[in-house]
C-alpha cells in the first residue's frame, strides 16, 4: 500500500543526496542568471560550498551501517551503495576542477551543472530498488554524459561522436526496456526487485530471457558492452576527461547494480550465471587482444577497461556476502586508473592531448617523476607485485579457485598476461625512447596532489592493506 | 638478521634516490659500491653466527602480514640459502665495479635498479613463505626489463620483452599453484607444507605448475630461449645477473619448494626429468662446441651446467643433492667470472667473435692464467670448484642408473672438448698485428674483480669442506625424507 504522507524520516536518510540536488539547482540558477550582478564574485563561495558538502556527504554516507529500504521500498541504502556513492562524489569533485585549465570558461557553469545532475543520476541508479527507477537513473546519467562528451570537442568530428554515443545508448535503452517489459509480464505486473526475486523462485523462460535482455541493455548502456565499434572510435575522439567520466561512472554503477542483481534476484539461476561467466570471458578476451595492436592511447585504455570489467564480473560470480573481492578490485583498479588518466590529461604533446603512444617517447628523460608515477599506476593496472593492483587479481583468483572454477581462472591468468603486454609497452616507450622536446606537463596543484596521494596509496595499499581495510566501513559492517 | 640486510639496502636505495641532481655520478657509484660491500660484510657476519651443526632454519623472523591471503613476513636461512646469499652479496660489488666504466648514461637509475634487484633476490632466497617468494621473484622482472631495455645492445627491446614475458608466463602458473595450495591448506609457510596429503590428481598439476615456473627461471631446455636472446643484448652486469643469480632462484625453487612439498610426486616424475635433462645436456654440449661467438658459448655452457645441477638435485641421493647444490654455487661463481673476463676482452677489441682472438697469452699473461682456471672449472677439472660438484653429481647419478650416468659422462667429455678448444684457439698461438695494438694487460679494477673470483673458484676446488659440511647437515634432513618416500614408493610397487 503506497502511503501518501510525507515521509520525513526517509528524507533524513538521504540528506546528502538532497544537498547535492539543491546544489545542482543552485548552480542551474546561477547559470541562468549569469549576467545578473548578484552572482558576481561568488566563485569563492561556490568552491567553499562544494568542498563543504563533499566532506559532509562523505561523512554522512560513511555512517550508514545497515541496509534499509525507504520510500515504500523504492529506495535502498546499504554500505556497498554508499561506498559507490562516495566514490562517485569524490570523482565528481575531482573533475569539477581540472576543467578550468582548459580555457573553457564559458562552459564552466553548464559543465558543473551537468556533472552534478550526472551524480544525481548515479544516486538514482545505485539506490533504485526497481527496474523503472534504475532505468530513470541510467537515462539521467546518459543524457548528461552525451552532452559532456559533445560539449568540448577535441576534433572537428565531434558531431559523429555525439551521434554515435547517442544511437548506441538508444539501442541499449531499447534492449533494456524490452527486457523490462518481458519481466513485467512474467512476474505478474511488478518490477520491484522483491517481486522479481519472488518470481525467480519458479523461473520461466520468459523471465530468464527478460533478465538477459536487461543485463545486455545494461552492459550496452554503460558503454561496456559495445565492443570495438563502441569503445574504439568514440573513446579515441573524446577527451581524457570525458573518457574518465565514462569509464569510472559506468564501472561504479554497473558493478553495484550487478552485485545487487546477483544477491537479490538471480543468485541461483544457472543460465544467467553462465551468461555472466561467458560475458566475463569475452570481456577478458577482447580486452586482452584488442589492446595489443593499438597505437593510440585512449582505445588502449578502453580495451584495458574492458579487460578489468571482465575480472570484476568474475569477482561477481564468486562474491561473498560482503563482496570483499569486488571492493578490493574496485579500489585497486579505479584509483590507479584515475591517477593515470589525470597524468595523461596533463601531458601535452605539441600543445595537444597525447593521442598516439609514440607521443610519450622519452618522457622518462624529461619528466622522470611523471614517468615513475605512470609506471607505478600502469604496473598496478597490470597486477604486478608490490603495487596495489596485485591484490585485486589475487583475491578474485583465490575466490575462483575456491569455487572450483579452474578453467576460467587459468584462462583469465593467461589473458591477463597478454594484457600486461600493453601496459609494459607504454612503460617501454616512456623509458627506452629518445628524448622528444615537444612534451610538456600542464597540471594544477590540486591534480598534482591527487596523483601523489594515489601514488602513495597504490604502494602503501600493497603493504598495509591489513590496517587500511578495517577502516573501510563497508567491509566491516 | 635478514631484515638488517634488507633494511640496509632499502636505506641506501632511499638515500641514492633522493640525492640531489648536483651530486656527481662518481659519488653515486661509490655510495652503491660501499653499500654492497657493507651488505657483503654483514653476510659474512651472518655466516660467522650461523650454527653449522643445526639442520633447520636459523635467524627466523616471522610476522603476520595479510593472513587472509596466507602472506606472512617469514624469512630465515638454512645452509643452502646461507651460501646463496653469500654469493649474491659477493657478486653485486663486482657487478658494480664491472659496469663502472661501461655504463655511460642514466647512471643513477642503473644503480637504483641494481640495488633493487639485490634486495629482491636476497628476499626471494631467504623467504620461507611461498607467496613471499613469489612476490620477490616476480618483482625482479620489471627492473630486469628496464636494465636490458635501457642499457642493452642493438636489439635490446625485443630481448627485454622476451625476458619479461617468458618469466611472467612461468610465474603465473606458480601463482595459480600457490592459490590452490592455499585453498587446501590455509597456510603458505614452508615449515607447515612438507609432504601434504593432496588428492593425487591435483598433486601432479601442482607439481607441474611449480616445475614450469622454475624451469623458466633456471632456464631448463626447452624453456631457455629467452636467455640466449637476453644474453646477446645484455651489458656485462646484467649478463652476470641473468646467468649467475636468476638461475640460482630457479634451482633454489626446485630445492626448497618442488622437492620438499611434493617429494613423492617428484620421485615419480624423476625419469621424465632425467630423460629431458640428459637429452638437453647432450644436445647443448654439441651446440656449444659449434659456437663461434664467445658470449653465446659461455651462455650455452651455463645452460649445460644448469642441467648438471638439476641432474644432481633430482637424483634424490644425498651425494647428488649436495653435489647439485654445490654446483649451483660453484658454477654461478665460474660463469660470473667468465662473463667478466669476456667483458674485459670486449672492452679492448669490441668483438665476441672467437676467430678474432689468438695468442692472448703473450700480451695478457695474468688474464690467460685466470681464463685457464675458469675454463678448467667449467670442464670439471680437479683442483677447481667445478670438479667437486660434478664428481658428487656423477656419484649420485651413477647410484641410481648407469645409463643416465653414461649420458652425463659423455656430456662432460664434450665439455672438455669445447673448453680446451676455445682456450687453444684464443689464448695460444701468435697474435695478429691488428690485435696486438688493442690488447693491453689487466688494469687494477679489472684485477680487483677477476682475481678474487678465480681464487675463490680454486679455494672451493681445493678445500670445499666448510661449504660441504654445512650443506650436508642441511640436506641430510631433506635427503632422508626422500629416502623415506622412495622406500614407501618401492613398497607400494611390491619390492622389499
Amino acid at each position: 500500500m503506497i502511503s501518501r504522507s510525507l515521509d520525513i524520516s526517509s528524507y533524513k536518510m538521504i540528506l546528502s543526496e538532497c544537498l547535492w540536488g539543491l546544489t545542482a539547482l543552485g548552480i542551474f540558477i546561477k547559470w541562468i542568471m549569469r549576467h545578473n550582478n548578484i552572482f558576481k564574485n561568488t566563485q569563492g563561495l561556490e568552491t567553499a560550498w562544494l568542498v563543504f558538502i563533499t566532506v559532509l556527504s562523505i561523512y554522512l554516507l560513511d555512517h550508514f551501517s545497515f541496509t534499509t529500504f525507504l520510500f515504500n521500498n523504492r529506495w535502498m541504502v546499504s554500505p556497498l551503495i554508499n561506498f559507490a556513492k562516495i566514490s562517485g562524489i569524490i570523482v565528481t569533485f575531482l573533475f569539477l576542477k581540472p576543467l578550468e585549465d582548459q580555457n573553457m570558461e564559458i562552459y564552466k557553469l553548464e559543465y558543473r551543472f551537468l556533472m552534478l545532475v550526472n551524480l544525481i543520476g548515479l544516486f538514482f541508479t545505485l539506490s533504485s530498488n526497481d527496474l523503472i527507477c534504475l532505468y530513470l537513473g541510467l537515462e539521467i546519467q546518459a543524457l548528461c554524459l552525451y552532452i559532456i562528451i559533445g560539449i568540448f570537442p577535441v576534433e572537428t568530428l565531434f558531431k559523429e561522436i555525439k551521434l554515435k554515443a547517442f544511437i548506441l545508448g538508444g539501442i541499449g535503452s531499447a534492449v533494456l526496456l524490452y527486457g523490462l517489459s518481458l519481466i513485467y509480464g512474467f512476474s505478474g505486473g511488478d518490477v520491484s526487485y522483491m517481486a522479481i526475486h519472488q518470481a525467480f523462485r519458479t523461473p520461466q523462460i520468459g523471465l530468464i530471457a527478460g533478465m538477459i535482455f536487461v543485463l545486455t541493455g545494461l552492459f550496452f548502456r554503460l558503454s561496456i558492452f559495445p565492443f570495438h565499434f563502441g569503445i574504439d572510435k568514440p573513446s579515441s575522439r573524446c577527451g581524457y576527461l570525458q573518457f574518465s567520466l565514462l569509464t569510472i561512472f559506468s564501472t561504479l554503477s554497473s558493478v553495484v547494480i550487478l552485485v545487487r542483481f546477483k544477491s537479490y534476484i538471480f543468485s541461483s539461476s544457472l543460465p544467467i550465471l553462465y551468461f555472466i561467466e561467458s560475458i566475463a570471458f569475452l570481456f577478458l578476451l577482447i580486452g586482452a587482444f584488442g589492446g595489443l595492436l593499438q597505437t593510440k592511447l585512449k582505445p588502449l585504455m578502453a580495451y584495458s577497461h574492458l579487460h578489468h570489467i571482465g575480472f570484476l564480473l568474475l569477482g561477481l560470480l564468486t562474491a561473498t556476502p560482503n563482496n570483499t573481492g569486488i571492493i578490493i578490485y574496485l579500489i585497486t583498479y579505479l584509483l590507479p586508473l584515475l591517477g593515470s588518466l589525470i597524468l595523461f590529461m596533463s601531458i601535452k604533446y605539441q600543445d595537444q592531448d597525447v593521442e598516439s603512444l609514440s607521443d610519450l617517447k622519452g618522457l622518462a628523460q624529461i619528466y622522470p617523476k611523471v614517468a615513475l608515477l605512470l609506471t607505478i599506476f600502469l604496473g598496478s593496472l597490470a597486477g604486478l607485485p608490490f603495487v596495489a593492483g596485485f591484490w585485486g587479481k589475487y583475491y578474485i583468483l583465490l575466490e575462483l579457485m575456491k569455487e572450483n572454477l579452474r578453467i576460467i581462472s587459468v584462462l583469465s591468468v593467461l589473458l591477463s598476461l597478454i594484457s600486461t603486454f600493453y601496459y609494459i609497452r607504454i612503460i617501454k616507450i616512456m623509458y627506452f625512447g629518445n628524448k622528444i622536446k615537444f612534451i610538456d606537463i600542464r597540471i594544477n596543484n590540486f591534480s598534482n596532489i591527487t596523483t601523489y596521494f594515489i601514488f602513495i596509496f597504490t604502494i602503501l595499499f600493497f603493504f598495509i592493506q591489513n590496517w587500511i581495510l578495517p577502516y573501510l566501513s563497508i567491509l566491516t559492517k | 638478521m635478514i631484515s638488517v640486510l634488507i633494511g640496509l639496502l632499502l636505506l641506501s636505495l632511499l638515500t641514492i634516490t633522493f640525492t640531489p641532481k648536483s651530486q656527481s655520478h662518481q659519488n653515486i657509484k661509490w655510495a652503491a659500491l660501499w653499500t654492497t660491500l657493507v651488505v657483503f660484510a654483514a653476510t659474512l657476519i651472518l655466516w660467522s653466527m650461523f650454527d653449522p651443526h643445526a639442520s633447520g632454519f636459523q635467524f627466523i623472523e616471522r610476522h603476520p602480514w595479510i593472513q587472509s591471503y596466507g602472506l606472512e613476513y617469514h624469512v630465515g636461512i638454512d645452509g643452502i640459502s646461507l651460501f646463496l646469499i653469500l654469493l649474491i652479496t659477493l657478486l653485486f660489488p663486482i657487478i658494480i665495479l664491472a659496469s663502472w666504466h661501461s655504463i655511460h648514461h642514466h647512471i643513477k637509475s642503473y644503480i637504483i635498479i641494481l640495488l633493487l634487484l639485490e634486495l629482491f633476490i636476497i628476499g626471494a632466497v631467504s623467504s620461507l613463505n611461498l607467496l613471499l617468494f613469489y612476490l620477490f621473484s616476480e618483482s625482479i622482472l620489471l627492473p630486469l626489463f628496464l636494465l636490458i631495455g635501457m642499457w642493452g645492445g642493438l636489439h635490446k627491446v625485443s630481448a627485454a620483452f622476451k625476458v619479461l614475458f617468458y618469466s611472467l608466463l612461468g610465474s603465473l602458473f606458480m601463482l595459480l599453484t600457490i592459490i590452490v595450495i592455499f585453498n587446501y591448506t590455509h597456510t603458505l609457510s614452508v615449515s607447515n607444507l612438507q609432504n601434504l596429503p593432496f588428492p593425487s590428481y591435483l598433486v601432479a598439476c601442482l607439481w607441474i605448475g611449480l616445475f614450469v615456473a622454475f624451469a623458466f627461471k633456471t632456464p631448463l631446455w626447452p624453456f631457455h630461449t629467452w636467455l640466449l636472446k637476453a644474453q646477446a643484448q645484455a651489458p656485462v652486469g646484467v649478463s652476470i645477473i641473468l646467468t649467475s643469480l636468476i638461475w640460482i632462484m630457479g634451482g633454489y625453487g626446485f630445492l626448497r619448494f618442488s622437492l620438499s612439498f611434493f617429494s613423492e610426486i617428484s620421485l615419480k616424475f624423476q625419469p621424465y626429468i632425467y630423460v629431458l635433462n640428459i637429452m638437453s645436456i647432450l644436445y647443448i654440449s654439441l651446440i656449444t662446441i659449434t659456437q663461434r661467438n664467445l658470449k653465446k658459448l659461455i651462455t650455452y655452457s651455463s645452460l649445460l651446467h644448469m642441467g648438471y645441477a638439476l641432474l644432481g638435485i633430482f637424483s634424490f641421493t644425498s651425494h647428488g643433492l649436495i653435489g647439485g647444490t654445490f654446483h649451483l654455487i660453484s658454477h654461478s661463481l665460474t660463469s660470473a667470472a667468465l662473463f667478466l673476463s669476456i667483458h674485459i676482452l670486449y672492452t679492448r677489441t669490441h668483438t665476441f667473435e672467437i676467430h678474432y682472438y689468438r695468442g692472448l697469452a703473450r700480451k695478457m699473461p695474468l688474464f690467460s692464467i685466470c681464463f685457464f682456471i675458469l675454463i678448467l672449472s667449467t670442464t670439471g677439472c680437479p683442483g677447481t670448484s667445478g670438479f667437486i660438484g660434478e664428481f658428487l653429481i656423477r656419484t649420485g647419478v651413477f647410484s641410481i642408473n648407469k645409463f643416465w650416468a653414461a649420458g652425463f659422462v659423455i656430456s662432460l667429455t664434450l665439455g672438455f672438448i669445447y673448453g680446451l678448444w676455445v682456450y687453444q684457439r684464443m689464448v695460444l698461438g701468435v697474435a695478429s698485428e691488428e690485435m696486438v695494438e688493442h690488447l693491453t694487460p689487466l688494469t687494477l679494477p679489472e684485477k680487483l674483480t677477476l682475481v678474487p673470483l678465480v681464487l675463490l673458484v680454486m679455494w672451493l676446488g681445493i678445500y670445499p669442506k666448510p661449504v660441504l659440511k654445512i650443506l650436508e647437515t642441511t640436506l641430510e634432513g631433506s635427503s632422508s625424507a626422500f629416502q623415506l618416500s622412495k622406500n614407501t614408493l618401492l613398497q607400494k610397487k611390491g619390492h622389499p
